[in-house]
């Protein structure tokens, strides 16, 4: 009978470096993380190629399916932002298949027997990933909204109609608070992902010591099983949810810069 | 927010653990950020704590500030 | 505080959060050891990087295209549709207005015709008529050159008759004349 190995809830999370860089330096070397960086990103470009390798007027069952993620990203960025949104959307797509996809391909099951460098890993759970995707957001915005509105884009900061003295808090304020929400977003996706992934791997750790138990006690494993799928089901939600928030909230970022001088 | 839960209705556990993940994070990232600032600030000034402690106030009214926002 | 000074500072504590944050991914986090910071952002900014290129040069235009072009067919469709629908309409009018002609001018001949033929049966039964006019016409004046014819040899018989008669009773024959006039008497006095 098969062993199964039961790890800790927070195995999963660590990062196991693969090969370093010629660097020599292990600084940039190519890890768990980035392998999976890696996987998803060239199954996103194959299905985008195959995609649309031949874009026909009668769509197959692949171009429909990136032409549903294209108008649902499309309708969602002209909704928030409007006709001007039209130059963020590649970003806003990129950045809503890239979550989408890192987060889902983490729910995989690692095959058995193999090395822990080669385990499902989820870059999103790492709050550094999630982090530098809200601080890109955060560039675009303040170097756009400045280009776009000059100072006009300060207005952001400035709220009407308060009387002059309490301004320079309340200006104080309004800047931490603009810097912060790209970080809630951060943390938001990365809390989400992690959680979801520690409740999955308590689960199934459950579900494997019993059955490793062998007997009758293998009985009792049923249950929880079940419990692995359905979590296992809400999780796949929770990830497409995540990806989808992490895109509107961008466009609501992205949506200040472009019309902060409206205010 | 648009596409999330509707402030009116109550909805099982699910929606209340969305809403209780954004109420936190908005606040924690106020905070975070707030407390950074004034680190940076005390850093170069050499005058610990006071921005640092600054910061942290400010932190936390900005983190309700975006709990505003987006409830 | 000279700025050197404050470099040091900041990359000892640095070191220092370092080793602390080392020393607690034993036990804690993996996600708040730094050590793999530089790498992950690294790997992220290659795949983000690329994925970004490609889906703004190549894969969303394609799908755009697609999508207008897609787009754009249907609406020349539709109007095609709506051209032959025109077509037809026209087609169907002039088809309902000849149908409509056709129905006139054969009502038309049906009506020409029939006038024709009740002429022609006027005159044929004004013509019957004045020879059947014609005809009892003479029919009356014989008979009526019968009556007369009739009422003559009457009288005649009866005036013979009477001097007949008298001749027989009074043995004496009355003249032609007497009882030609006698007869005519009776047949002039009212009876009873």
């Amino acid at each position: 009978m098969y062993r199964f190995r039961a790890e800790g809830p927070m195995e999963q999370f660590e990062i196991i470096p693969i090969f370093s860089l010629p660097t020599g330096s292990n600084l940039l070397a190519f890890t768990n993380s980035a392998l999976w960086m890696v996987i998803g990103t060239g199954a996103i470009i194959v299905f985008f190629f195959a995609a649309t390798r031949r874009a026909a007027l009668i769509p197959g069952r692949l171009q429909s399916m990136a032409e549903v993620f294209y108008e649902f990203v499309s309708d969602l960025v002209r909704d928030t932002i409007g006709p001007e949104g039209r130059k963020f959307f590649p970003y806003v797509f990129t950045l809503f298949i890239w979550i989408l996809v890192s987060n889902m391909f983490g729910l995989l099951p690692s095959l058995p027997g193999m090395p822990h460098a080669l385990h499902t890993f989820t870059p999103t759970s790492h709050l550094i990933v999630t982090f530098a995707l809200a601080m890109l957001t955060i560039t675009i915005v303040i170097v756009y909204g400045l280009y776009k509105n000059g100072l006009g884009f300060f207005k952001l900061f400035a709220p009407s109609g308060l009387p002059l003295w309490l301004m320079p808090l309340l200006i104080l304020i309004e800047v931490i608070s603009f810097l912060s929400r790209p970080l809630s977003l951060a943390i938001r996706l990365f809390a989400n992902m992690f959680a979801g992934h520690v409740i999955l791997k308590l689960f199934a750790t459950f579900v494997v010591s019993l059955l490793s138990a062998g007997g009758a006690v293998m009985l009792f494993g049923i249950a929880p099983f079940f419990g692995v799928i359905a979590v296992t089901a809400l999780e796949f939600l929770v990830t497409a949810l995540q990806a989808y928030v992490f895109a509107v909230l961008t466009c609501i970022y992205l949506n200040d810069a472009v019309h902060a001088a409206d205010h | 927010m648009r596409g999330e839960d509707d402030p009116e209705a109550p909805k099982p556990s699910g929606a209340a653990w969305g809403r209780a993940m954004r109420a936190s994070s908005d606040l924690l990232a106020g905070i975070f950020v707030g407390s950074l600032l004034g680190l940076g600030l005390d850093r170069l000034l050499g005058s610990e704590p006071w921005f640092l402690l600054a910061g942290i106030g400010l932190g936390f009214a900005a983190g309700l500030r975006n709990l505003s926002r987006s409830l | 505080m000279s700025v050197f000074a404050l470099v040091t500072n900041a990359a000892a504590a640095a070191e220092e959060a370092q080793a602390h944050a080392a020393e607690a991914s034993s036990a804690g986090l993996p996600q708040l050891d730094p050590t793999w910071w530089p790498s992950q952002l690294f790997w992220l900014a290659i795949t983000f990087g690329i994925l970004y290129w490609l889906m703004s040069t190549r894969f969303l235009p394609a799908i755009a295209g697609a999508i207008e072009e897609r787009r754009d067919r249907i609406a020349d469709d539709l109007d095609q549709a709506g051209d032959f629908k025109r077509q037809a309409e026209d087609a169907e009018s002039a088809y309902n207005q000849s149908l409509a002609d056709a129905k006139a001018k054969a009502q038309a001949i049906a009506a020409d015709t029939r006038a024709e033929m009740d002429d022609e049966i006027a005159a044929l039964q004004a013509e019957t008529d004045a020879q059947l006019a014609k005809q009892v016409a003479a029919a009356e004046t014989r008979i009526g050159e019968m009556k007369a014819a009739a009422a003559t040899k009457v009288g005649e018989a009866a005036a013979e008759t009477a001097r007949a008669v008298v001749e027989t009773l009074i043995d004496e024959a009355p003249t032609e004349e007497a009882a030609s006039r006698a007869v005519a008497d009776a047949a002039a006095r009212p009876e009873g």
